[in-house]
């Protein structure tokens, strides 16, 4: 200690003193990388060890700015970018009845794509366990409410995100997969061809000039290939996203949103195409418009609050959430076999909708559907149609999203 | 790790496309360095032919290096940070290509105009003096050695500006703070040029080359530093993986 308090500064007193505002930035920068380090979540007690002798023993600001670049919170979780099938038997039921589908390739088709345990937290909010099972040549609709998870699913799926936990599974190879955002940005000077010429070289570098043109055709864009993206209109960039990932011929195409700024013919023209799709690669698509996605996808996702509440066929969940509630439409005047009905056991409630229509809500589907047909005939009144008052997927979504629970984390 | 080519190419032909399509940015690269110029240019337009002498024993041509310090760091800053913010990065990113391949693409990319201005300005600079500074001064100045000596280095010093501009785009959220960072980090180089030129230390041969190696060297390492430093997730999402 006598030694220390012999040592001097030769320097003048006022360059001291302008040298201690960088003195006291060097050892803030070095304070805040190890408060940084001590918060990593990634890295395991010797990887932190290291790097704090790095900040604190490298000649300063150089081992701080090494760990801000190099070391920072790199590797968090487990990757789970696309990998190549594993070849493992798929899950099981989990023993949840409204989460019987969940966990099975429906048919005997073989899945492109399945999750275990998928988990992506932020902070209470993201997503949670997901175990997803797409059959290969399907076309998926991934449906939740807002901040559900869809999109952070489909980036995990894409690659773009990493999982805390869980794997991902995929059949195929990376570049076989293409994903489109929901609205891509293109640079302004770029034309369509251009653009869509650029992703068609990252994705296939042996797609040549015909396998763009027919990507544009496909996408509605054949009259603007040398148009300038800068002049385009909304939907006509999402059309090029569509070019975009189509290009490369993919086997999965990942689709966030693709009609949201879409006008209703180029909506249907899109849902469309990815309807004609079906068998010949597997799409995974979300969105809000549940019409859409009843339309189209022959497999449905429901996710809310970051869980898989559903998977299965999309007709399945519908039959399953089927009301045992008819629309009747007799010709002429209905009042009679609304009354006749109304005196029915099997009959809850019998409300006249108008002149000629009668809803008819029954005990249970099969005393409907036995009962309503007999009960005209017993009137001698002529039928002019019947049907499902709640048989869509909306009807089956809300009774799972607003009224089923969520399986606990 | 693996690199396709052919992936490096096509982000290399869409950097130069947009310098071809925006003339305006290598125009107004160009326009800083030429400014500069301006002043120590008509100082040696006013040297007496007697001070050729001093000259010889100077090498103030390196000072022209700091253009290949400086120039890039702008384009380089930009190139990750300002397609980021543009949104048009995204769709880059969720093709299969590689961090190394889009950067070396960018990297590669980014040194053409560099060089083009670097040499455009220095071009400029040896006519002037050749035109209008006296014979001797302009002999003293304008020495095969140093005139070869600028043609060789100044690669080398913009591929090291441009590594260092890529690295800080890839970790910065806002093109101008990365502009800002690049700038500062050319500041280093733009010193020693400076204490070179005006005769803090001479530049030997040997010294000349072991310097040369170093550079070499530290630039064909750039992309296997850089790339990590490419988070997908957060340039995408703006949170960290």
């Amino acid at each position: 200690m006598a030694e220390v308090s012999r040592v001097t500064f030769n320097l003048p007193p006022h360059l001291l003193a302008a040298l201690v505002p960088l003195l006291v930035l060097l050892v803030a920068l070095d304070v805040y990388c190890l408060v940084d380090l001590a918060r990593a979540r990634s890295m395991g007690g010797a990887a932190k060890l290291a790097w704090a002798v790095v900040i604190v023993f490298v000649s300063a600001p150089l081992g701080a700015l090494l760990y801000l670049f190099l070391g920072r919170d790199r590797g968090r979780g487990r990757p789970a970018a696309p990998a190549a099938w594993p070849g493992r038997p798929d899950v099981g039921a989990d023993g949840d009845a409204r989460h019987a589908g969940a966990r099975q390739a429906p048919g005997d088709r073989r899945p492109t794509v399945t999750t275990t345990g998928l988990t992506r937290d932020y902070g209470g909010t993201g997503l949670f366990d997901v175990d997803l099972v797409v059959p290969d040549g399907s076309v998926y609709g991934l449906v939740g409410p807002n901040g559900a998870g869809k999109t952070t699913l489909l980036s995990l799926l894409a690659g773009t995100r990493r999982a805390d936990r869980g794997t991902v599974g995929m059949r195929i190879g990376r570049s076989r997969i293409a994903v489109c955002p929901d609205v891509s940005e293109f640079d302004d000077w770029l034309t369509a061809y251009e653009a869509v010429d650029l992703a068609g070289s990252l994705v296939a570098p042996a797609a040549d000039g015909q396998a763009v043109g027919t990507a544009l055709t496909t996408a509605g864009l054949g009259d603007s290939a040398g148009r300038r993206v800068g002049g385009f209109s909304r939907g006509m960039v999402q059309r090029l996203g569509l070019a975009c990932a189509l290009v490369g011929e993919p086997e999965l195409l990942i689709l966030d949103e693709p009609t949201s700024a879409l006008d209703p013919a180029g909506r249907a023209e899109m849902l469309d195409m990815v309807a004609a799709m079906r068998g010949r690669r597997t799409v995974i698509f979300s969105s809000h418009i549940l019409a859409d996605v009843q339309r189209i996808a022959d497999q449905v996702g429901i996710l809310r609050d970051g869980r898989l509440l559903y998977q299965g066929s999309t007709r399945e969940l519908i039959d399953t959430y089927l009301q045992p509630s008819w629309l009747v439409r007799i010709a002429g005047d209905a009042a009679p076999v609304a009354a006749a009905m109304a005196g029915r056991q099997w009959a809850t409630r019998v409300e006249p909708i108008g002149a000629d229509t009668i809803r008819v809500d029954a005990a249970s589907i099969e005393a409907g559907e036995r009962g309503i047909p007999a009960v005209i005939a017993a009137c001698g009144a002529r039928q002019v149609s019947c049907e499902p008052a709640a048989a869509d997927l909306e009807s089956a979504f809300l009774a799972l999203t607003v009224t089923g629970p969520a399986r606990s984390r | 790790m693996t690199m396709r080519a052919g992936r490096v190419r096509a982000i290399f032909r869409k950097e130069l496309r947009d310098y071809r399509r925006n003339r305006q940015i290598v125009v107004s690269m160009a326009v800083l360095p030429l400014v500069f110029s301006v002043y120590p240019s008509i100082e040696l337009f006013a040297l007496p032919a007697s001070s050729s002498g001093v000259l010889l024993h100077k090498q103030p041509l390196v000072y022209m290096l700091a253009i290949p310090a400086i120039v890039p760091a702008v384009v380089a800053a930009y190139s990750v940070a300002g397609e980021r913010q543009q949104g048009t990065l995204e769709p880059v990113l969720t093709t299969p290509i590689r961090a190394g391949e889009l950067l070396l693409g960018k990297a590669l990319a980014a040194l053409v105009p560099s060089l083009a201005v670097s040499y455009g300005v220095l071009g400029v600079f040896v006519v002037a003096i050749e035109r209008f500074a006296q014979p001797p001064v302009a002999s003293a100045l304008l020495t095969g050695p140093e005139l070869l000596a600028l043609v060789l280095f100044t690669p080398l010093v913009a591929a090291l500006a441009i590594w260092v501009g890529v690295a800080i785009s890839t970790r910065s959220s806002d093109p101008r703070v990365a502009t800002q960072l690049s700038v500062l980090a050319s500041a280093p180089l733009i010193a020693v040029t400076t204490v070179i030129s005006t005769g803090g230390f001479h530049v030997t041969l040997g010294l000349a080359i072991g310097l040369g190696a170093a550079l070499l060297l530290v630039d064909s390492l750039g992309w296997r530093v850089v790339s990590p430093m490419l988070d997908r997730e957060r340039l995408i999402t703006g949170t960290r993986s």
